[in-house]
């Protein structure tokens, strides 16, 4: 277990950033651990990365812990621990941007953390959350499992915080669960400093942030590349049809999949899925265009006669 | 010379709109500006106007129904008063920043309360930041070229911007007096039919009305802020090739014996008309006042502004609107701040006058001299008021 970093000041501050997709919970999360923290007499903040949310598209949440009444009201661009509610986000964000040299990453993942762990980094550490979501709370849930990791790692707040913070927020069959998967969390996550990790596993985990942080050919170019003068008038966008290039499909952790003796080609599925991946082939079936399914699952909940099943996709093992 | 003509602003107004060859009026009446739009959609009616006349039920839909024609390419004109631009005031911003030329005619009026129907400029002052183009008259003629003038700045393809034309109501708007009429073949000559730089079309998708993440909002404001900044040149341009066609030259900054004036009073809209009276007067008793009407309020022309007043002591600059509990009328605090950094600067005396209808006589400007020039005035007050 480590004690947490002393501040300038000789204080003890902590900041986090919490990686995650919208509707998994990372803003509860932030807030959870925070709520533990104040709980407790420190100060504490947690904020969402303020924005227009869609179930499956990455988002960010933050926690700062602090002992003394804090004035900063900016998102964390250093965060001493980055937490990564969800392994498929690993492809596509770098979720070590920014984190402190000597900073510590946690990771929802069934991999070991050598894995993971880089030069840079204090500490790795691994936690199989989703299987635990599974197991306990009957969904992939993963907010409160990734506290136990947390609470392990980190010295700052007490475990016996963060269970009186879940009891508090939630009502107690839920809360009686939540804690279960927290405890299990607690007690399965592993940890591995760098000092204790095979030379030859350190880094690998390199080549995953290189492939996050290239842009895909033919990525429309990031809000924050415009100059001002770079704008057309009034801001219209000319390139009609641009949002293909927009691939959603890359917020996906769940997949749909088609049981085709079942399906009665009805389109339904076709009609509701909000990111129109839908294709019909020529034998008239509803065949998805996996760039664009998100995975929200609204076309198995729509299919009238139960065709698509969602499944969760594989951690993929590029490492 | 061309024949004068008596009518009532209101309808010299309509006729100017009329010969722009509008293809789209929505407005809906509110005193003093109905009478603009009855005489237009009469000229609908009969035929005379071959356009859209929408009679929506309220300001903030007339607004928001020109943003959409004016979209899909259409020329497209509104106008109100007071609580009707309060109503529109959410698309105000909207039709600045999506950068649709349109124009309208803010016939003035104080915002209640208390009620009143009658003219100051507490409206147009509301919606200073608005980003549009905002230009002010002072009698029937210039309301009338105005309109063919706006049309010709905001559709200029290096400008965008939507244009308000302001003329005080009432005193303007009511008033019955001459102007010299166009023929529509000079006014098509000046104003050729709109050409859309972009314009919603099914065969030619675009995206317009676009959202704006945190990570671009500045970079589209600092956008915004240098189009209505670079129009300038190009409005001068209007008022010039307006000037060659009709003999009538319009400037950002009307000057009337400033060249050697000691005290010049800073007007805007039509009291500037009794203020020259006034003028004209205290020279006779051999006193150096001078006149500058600001036509040309936003963008705002410093450098015409600081080049008119230099040598000048003291402006007396009139405001028809309170800027409440800040520190002087909202002209006079921005004349103020932009004269901030020069080095010989006038005294700048804020005075509140013509609120709600309260007229300003030549014997009232002349007593707001008197009391500037023997040191008696303070810097903000309003003007006249008792007690
Ligand atoms: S909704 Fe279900 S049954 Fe209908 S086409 Fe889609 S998969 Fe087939
Ligand atoms: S295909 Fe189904 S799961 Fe994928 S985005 Fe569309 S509705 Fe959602």
């Amino acid at each position: 277990m480590v004690v947490f970093k002393k501040g300038k000041g000789g204080e003890k501050v902590l900041e986090i950033r919490f990686h995650g997709r919208g509707g998994q919970g990372a803003v509860t999360s932030a807030e959870l651990f925070a709520q533990a923290a104040i709980m407790e007499g420190k100060y504490a903040q947690a904020f969402p990365s303020f924005g227009p949310e869609r179930r499956g598209a990455p988002v960010v949440a933050f926690c700062r812990i602090d002992d003394r009444p804090i004035f900063l009201r900016t998102e964390i661009n250093e965060p001493d621990i980055v937490m990564v509610l969800d392994p498929s986000l690993l492809s596509v964000v770098d979720v070590t941007a920014g984190l402190k040299d000597d900073g510590i990453l946690i990771i929802n993942s069934e991999k070991e953390p050598h894995h993971f762990m880089l030069e840079r980094l204090e500490q790795a550490a691994t936690i199989n959350a989703t299987q635990i979501a599974l197991d306990i709370l009957k969904r992939p849930i993963t907010n409160t499992v990734l506290l136990g990791a947390l609470a392990r790692i980190s010295a700052v707040v007490k475990m016996e915080s963060i269970i009186d913070a879940i009891e508090q927020r939630f009502d107690a069959k839920n809360a009686a669960r939540n804690v279960q998967a927290l405890q299990k969390a607690f007690a399965e996550t592993l940890i591995l400093s760098k000092n204790d990790c095979k030379p030859e596993s350190l880094n690998s985990f390199q080549k995953y942030i290189a492939a996050a942080s290239t842009t895909r050919e033919g990525a429309p170019k990031a809000d924050s590349e415009y100059l001002w003068n770079e704008l057309q008038p009034g801001c219209v966008v000319t390139d009609a049809g641009n949002a293909k290039s927009f691939r959603t499909g890359d917020w996906r952790s769940f997949l749909p999949v088609l049981n085709k003796e079942r399906c009665i080609r009805c389109g339904v599925c076709w009609v509701f899925c909000p990111d129109m991946a839908y294709r019909q082939d020529q034998e008239g079936y509803y065949l998805v265009d996996l760039d664009y399914c998100k995975g929200c699952g609204i076309c198995a909940q729509e299919c009238p006669v139960g065709a698509i099943q969602m499944e969760m996709e594989k951690e993929a093992d590029a490492v | 010379m061309k024949k004068r003509v008596g009518m009532e602003v209101s309808f010299a107004a309509a006729e100017a709109v009329k010969l722009c060859n509008v293809d789209v009026v929505a407005a809906y009446p509110i005193t003093p500006q109905t009478h603009i739009v009855e005489r237009l959609s009469e000229y609908v009616a009969n035929g005379e106007l071959d356009a859209e006349f929408v009679p929506v039920e309220s300001e903030h839909s007339a607004l928001s129904l020109c943003v959409g024609s004016q979209a899909a390419g259409a020329r497209s004109f509104t106008c109100t008063s007071s609580q009707g631009l309060a109503l529109m005031n959410e698309i105000v911003y909207i039709t600045s920043s999506m950068r649709l030329p349109m124009v309208m005619m803010l016939v003035n009026r104080s915002l209640s309360g208390p009620l009143s129907i009658w003219n100051d400029h507490s409206d147009v002052m509301s919606i200073r930041d608005c980003g549009w183009i905002q230009l002010f008259v002072k009698n029937s003629q210039e309301v009338f070229d105005h309109a063919f003038i706006a049309y010709k700045i905001a559709e200029d393809h290096n400008v965008l911007l939507p244009v308000i034309i302001n003329f005080d109501g009432f005193i303007l708007s009511h008033m019955f007096e001459s102007v010299e009429l166009m023929e529509p073949d000079v006014v098509q000559q000046y104003l050729p039919p709109y050409e859309p730089k972009y314009a919603l079309h099914p065969d030619r998708a675009l995206t317009m009305g676009t959202y704006g993440m945190p990570a671009v909002f500045t970079e589209a404001k600092k956008a915004q802020d240098e189009a209505l900044l670079a129009s300038y040149p190009h409005i001068l341009e209007a008022w010039k090739a307006w000037g060659d066609l009709s003999g009538r030259h319009y400037h950002p900054v009307e000057e009337f014996l400033t060249k050697d004036a000691e005290t010049i009073f800073v007007t805007l809209g039509s009291f500037g008309e009794t203020a020259g009276e006034a003028v004209k007067a205290l020279r006779e008793k051999g006193h150096k006042a001078g006149l500058l009407h600001l036509r040309l309020w936003r963008p705002f022309p410093f450098d015409a502004f600081c080049q008119a007043i230099q040598g000048a002591r003291n402006l007396i600059v009139i405001d028809r609107a309170v800027s409440f509990g800040g520190p002087g009328g909202p002209v006079a605090s921005e004349i103020r701040s932009a004269l901030y950094n020069k080095e010989k600067r006038p005294g700048v005396y804020s005075m509140i006058a013509g609120l709600g209808g309260r007229d300003v006589t030549v014997r009232d400007y002349m007593q707001m001299f008197e009391s500037v020039t023997a040191g008696k005035a303070s810097a903000y007050e309003i003007f006249g008021v008792r007690g």
